[in-house]
């Protein structure tokens, strides 16, 4: 058991440094409607980091496309196909749900005005961004703990040293932080609980590992991934 | 569950069973004329109406406004041309409508409100046009209380931003309310208590008879 604990342990950290260097190549182009200077200016070839969020490009994109944009003030907002974008799902996770068959460049469609208000919540830039970590990370800690209060107790410095470290896509100095905040690895007492699974053992629940032992995220993911590849 | 260990929060399964004991009360009692029923709204997924997972809505609130505005002629009587059409407000446009959603949150496992605001002409009302229609005491409930504020947020099964309050803290007054309750009455009377309370912060009027035991 503690060869596995281990082996899992050696896992989690590579699927992490995956995650964290991954980046989806990006073009975009300038909606038509915002292009006040002809010709129209070429398209932005950027890196959109898999765990970095569209907003925190918008300032590198602004100064690209800051010759033709139109005076006043701009609600900045993406779109793929038609689709708005919503801005608080990290990008790697936005290309992977929408890209089934992975378009490289990623093309995407950035627009300065008439922000989709009805549908997209709003967005102010880096600080909602923040926010919307942050709180998303404080849901989190409830799930895996039953309070936020590690969370909410972070001292500043921790705070901003986190948050700079999602910006930056350092994994380190993400660590650095998160472990003092006990949310992983999950340990054999993290029940995972879903909606429909309390209730019903039907038959696309993967078997249980033992009678009465509670599940780990991992024995669940483990037993849900070989279902599906039928392993 | 022993009501003294009792952690505040309630379960899926206790959830629907408390909306359908608000769901009853409510047309029991003889609400106001001006609030409608309370009816639960299934979650669809791919056509099919889940048997567990749905919300409470109560749509259609109509809120007047203090008093339609007038025409104010002040300061145009030294231009000498009054534009009727661009200065007078019909009382139509004081009308607001509200909806109200309560949906689960299998994340902190409490009920979370879900609100918005329409003018007579459909438009949505910004956050401060809603704040303007609530009465002090909301506006202290959700100025002073570090349990209560409003974010905008995406409805869990629209997909659309709804306003809402957040839901951090809530099972911590819960416990402090119902706390000393009776286990088959926790679960029952769950709802109306905490609705009780939110709808103070969002200026909805609860029917005291609510929490009446018949």
């Amino acid at each position: 058991m503690a060869a596995r604990d281990e082996e899992a342990e050696a896992w989690s950290e590579e699927a992490a440094r995956w995650l964290w260097e991954g980046a989806v190549p990006l073009q975009v182009h300038l909606h038509d409607a915002d292009v006040t200077a002809l010709p129209p200016p070429p398209p932005l070839l950027i890196l959109g980091p898999r765990l970095g969020y569209l907003p925190l490009l918008v300032s590198r994109i602004r100064a690209h496309f800051s010759s033709t944009l139109p005076p006043g003030i701009d609600t900045v907002w993406f779109e793929y196909k038609g689709l708005p974008l919503k801005w608080y799902i990290p990008i790697g996770v936005l290309f992977d749900l929408l890209c089934a068959d992975p378009e490289r460049p990623w093309n995407l469609t950035v627009h300065f005005r008439g922000y989709p208000g009805e549908v997209l919540s709003p967005c102010e830039g880096e600080d909602s961004v923040k926010w919307s970590y942050n709180n998303s990370l404080k849901e989190a800690a409830f799930i895996i703990t039953g309070n936020s209060k590690n969370v909410m107790n972070m001292s500043q410095a921790d705070q901003v040293a986190m948050w700079e470290s999602v910006m930056k896509g350092d994994l380190d100095g993400y660590m650095n932080v998160s472990t003092r905040l006990k949310l992983g690895p999950f340990e054999e007492d993290c029940v995972v609980r879903t909606s429909s699974a309390e209730r019903q053992q039907g038959s696309d629940e993967p078997e249980s590992p033992g009678s009465s032992k509670p599940w780990s995220l991992f024995d669940y993911m483990s037993a849900v991934f070989k279902k599906t590849l039928s392993i | 569950m022993a009501p003294s260990l009792w952690d505040g929060t309630l379960s899926i399964d206790d959830f629907n069973a408390s909306a359908k004991a608000l769901m009853t009360k409510w047309r029991e009692i003889d609400v106001e004329d001006s609030l409608p029923d309370w009816t639960w709204k299934p979650c669809c997924t791919m056509g099919v109406a889940s048997q567990v997972e749905g919300f409470l809505a109560l749509e259609g609130v109509f809120h007047t406004g203090a008093g339609s505005q007038t025409e104010d002629n002040n300061n145009l009587s030294d231009e000498g041309t009054v534009e009727h059409d661009t200065w007078v407000q019909s009382s139509s446009d004081s009308v607001h409508v509200y909806d109200f959603h309560i949906a689960y949150s299998f994340s902190y496992k409490v009920p979370l409100l879900y609100f918005q605001g329409h003018q007579a002409g459909g438009q949505l009302l910004t956050i401060d046009e809603i704040k303007k229609d609530l009465p002090a005491h909301s506006l202290n409930v959700l100025s002073e209380s570090k349990w209560t504020f409003i974010t905008r947020e995406e409805h869990p099964h629209l997909s659309r931003p709804w306003f809402t309050l957040h839901p951090c803290g809530t099972s911590d007054w819960m416990k402090l309310l119902l706390g000393k309750s009776g286990e088959k009455d926790l679960c029952l009377q769950y709802l109306s208590t905490w609705l009780s309370v939110v709808g103070q912060a969002v200026g909805l009027k609860i029917p005291l008879k609510l929490h009446c035991n018949s």
